[in-house]
């Protein structure tokens, strides 16, 4: 949906000032790339499921998740189990968030699941097959496919309704972040997660260590940060086994 | 005067960054004003600098009145400006897509939250903002519509315009809906310009917020009292779009009345040099906005009119 953007290796519409996926549903009166997204939206009318992919960005590492707003989990997880992805996360309802591609199309009745994978900037290939072989099994759920599908895996599911189930790991100093452990993988509470160096001096500034037992599905893969930077997020124990009991 | 930090981060690479604020007089916290928050909005900065000089002369003068404390913000995002970059550096996040901001969140939100720990115990906000189209604007006083705007305060800056606005799902995030929401009667400023230092209308709004300040008895001030401002929602604006991209000749300016089918700009083909385009108004009106680049993109509202009232 941003040719310009994948032209010039730029993350936004080039010139524009606004995040093209807070934008939406978009206005014919605006500037071009509220249009675009106007048009967009015209373009989706009568879909009856919307696979909004994402790759995450240069700086975050992610498991293949699927995430729903809080107002739209009872329609969308039963779909969303289908589609062959690690990890589904039912989040709270940000008002920002109804400036996106996702939420405008759900408003108006079309079934929408963001897909959120790897890292941006790269093709990560057994990410993408496993999401093809996802949106058969959907097809065919939703009866549009007939053809052979594979047998999907069953993803974490978290509900997060007091909106405790995630740890974030927020950078403490700005430095350099080396990352030693990978996403996807099961980190006890004060396991070594990463270390925080001087550039100039390589000396430790700060190590990371997981404030829980759980499930690092996030990681963080550029390593400049800045106090505050986004280093990892870990969904709880408790809440991955859940879903391990209905394996 | 007191100068103080704000907010700061303490940085490797470069000098550490600082939000640096002035304050004058004491007691309530009656009004603060906001500057930059983007790295390109230098008109914002300057318009500050003219408020903090001239609120240094009150202050020697022994006009701002007791129990009343004023703080100014010139800039809230110095990294960015330093670097002529106009988001984050390194995340290219918009501070003003932050707040109210999260002290343990990401860099971005830890600014909008501790910039927004200080500004939010005053009475009064005044933000100056800049749009994300790349225009001049008429002065204007914008507030979002959220229930708690005061229209009647926001005539008495004396501005040509007080415009409501709904707030969009992106607009949440701003200063402006976030001060409202948190009791702070606040206001949008918009002079002419962004990137560029435009005197005479830094010199408008520093006037008008001198107005403001002495209407509430912040300060004791005399001075042009302005316009009877006109109120108009922002849904009543006329926008006037591109058929076409191209080379943009602007043939009027902001605040000029303009007659139906009156020429707005020219779009020149930027090779063949001949005209593309010929944008006309389509109402009578005042330009509430105007384009301000050299090129314009297809399907771009390029003016806004305000109509003449009937």
């Amino acid at each position: 949906m941003n040719p310009f953007g994948i032209d010039s290796i730029t993350r936004g519409i080039p010139a524009f000032d606004l995040d093209m996926n807070r934008i939406f549903p978009g206005s014919e009166d605006g500037d071009m790339n509220e249009y675009l997204a106007a048009e967009i939206m015209r373009d989706m009318e009568g879909a009856e499921l919307c696979v909004d992919i994402h790759a995450s960005n240069i700086f975050l590492t992610e498991v293949p998740q699927i995430r729903i707003n809080e107002l739209h989990r009872d329609w969308l997880v039963p779909i969303a189990k289908k589609s062959n992805v690690d990890f589904i996360w039912v989040h709270g309802a940000a008002t920002v968030l109804e400036s996106t591609f996702a939420f405008s199309l759900n408003s108006r009745g079309i079934a929408t699941l963001v897909v959120e994978m790897g890292v941006g900037m790269r093709i990560t290939k057994e990410y993408g097959d496993q999401l093809v072989d996802g949106i058969f099994a959907m097809m065919e759920e939703l009866g549009i496919w007939e053809g052979p599908v594979s047998e999907v895996r069953t993803p974490v599911i978290s509900y997060d309704e007091e909106g405790y189930d995630v740890y974030y790991l927020n950078a403490p100093v700005s430095g350099i972040y080396v990352k030693d452990r990978m996403h996807g993988t099961l980190v006890k509470e004060g396991d070594h997660i990463g270390s925080i160096v001087n550039p100039l001096t390589g000396k430790l500034l700060a190590d990371i260590k997981s404030p829980a037992d759980g499930w690092l599905f996030t990681t963080r893969e550029y390593p400049v940060v800045e106090e505050g930077s986004l280093m990892g997020r870990v969904l709880k124990q408790e809440v991955y086994n859940r879903s391990q009991e209905g394996r | 005067m007191e100068q103080n930090t704000v907010f700061e981060i303490k940085a490797l690479y470069r000098d550490d960054y600082r939000v640096t604020g002035y304050t004058f007089g004491s007691g309530e916290k009656s009004l603060c004003v906001m500057g930059s928050m983007r790295g390109n909005e230098f008109q914002q900065i300057y318009v500050c600098s003219q408020l903090i000089r001239k609120l240094q002369e009150l202050e020697k003068k022994g006009r701002i009145l007791d129990g009343h404390q004023i703080l100014v913000i010139p800039c809230g995002n110095p990294y960015s400006v330093n670097i002529k970059k106009r988001f984050w550096s390194i995340d290219n996040t918009d501070i003003n897509r932050m707040y109210p901001g999260y002290d343990l969140g990401e860099t971005t939100q830890r600014i909008a939250a501790g910039i927004f720990e200080t500004v939010k115990q005053y009475r009064y906000g005044i933000q100056f903002a800049s749009f994300y189209m790349p225009g001049n604007f008429v002065p204007q006083v914008r507030m979002m519509k959220t229930g708690n705007e005061n229209v009647e305060l926001a005539k008495q800056f004396g501005l040509p315009y007080v415009v409501l606005h709904h707030p969009r799902p992106f607009d949440t995030a701003t200063l402006n809906y976030n001060w409202q929401m948190w009791n702070t009667d606040a206001f949008s400023i918009y002079t002419s310009s962004t990137k560029d230092v435009d005197k005479v209308s830094a010199r408008q709004a520093v006037a008008a917020i001198l107005n403001f300040m002495s209407k509430q008895e912040i300060i004791r001030y005399k001075g042009y009292e302005g316009y009877i401002s006109r109120v108009v929602e922002s849904t009543e604006f006329v926008n006037v779009r591109t058929g076409c991209a191209g080379f943009f000749e602007g043939q009027v300016s902001v605040g000029e009345k303009v007659e139906p089918g009156q020429v707005l700009a020219r779009i020149m083909d930027p090779y063949l040099g001949v005209q593309k385009q010929e944008i006309t108004a389509p109402v009578e009106g005042t330009v509430a906005f105007a384009h301000n680049e050299t090129m314009a993109y297809q399907n771009t509202a390029v003016f806004k009119l305000i109509p003449e009232e009937e």
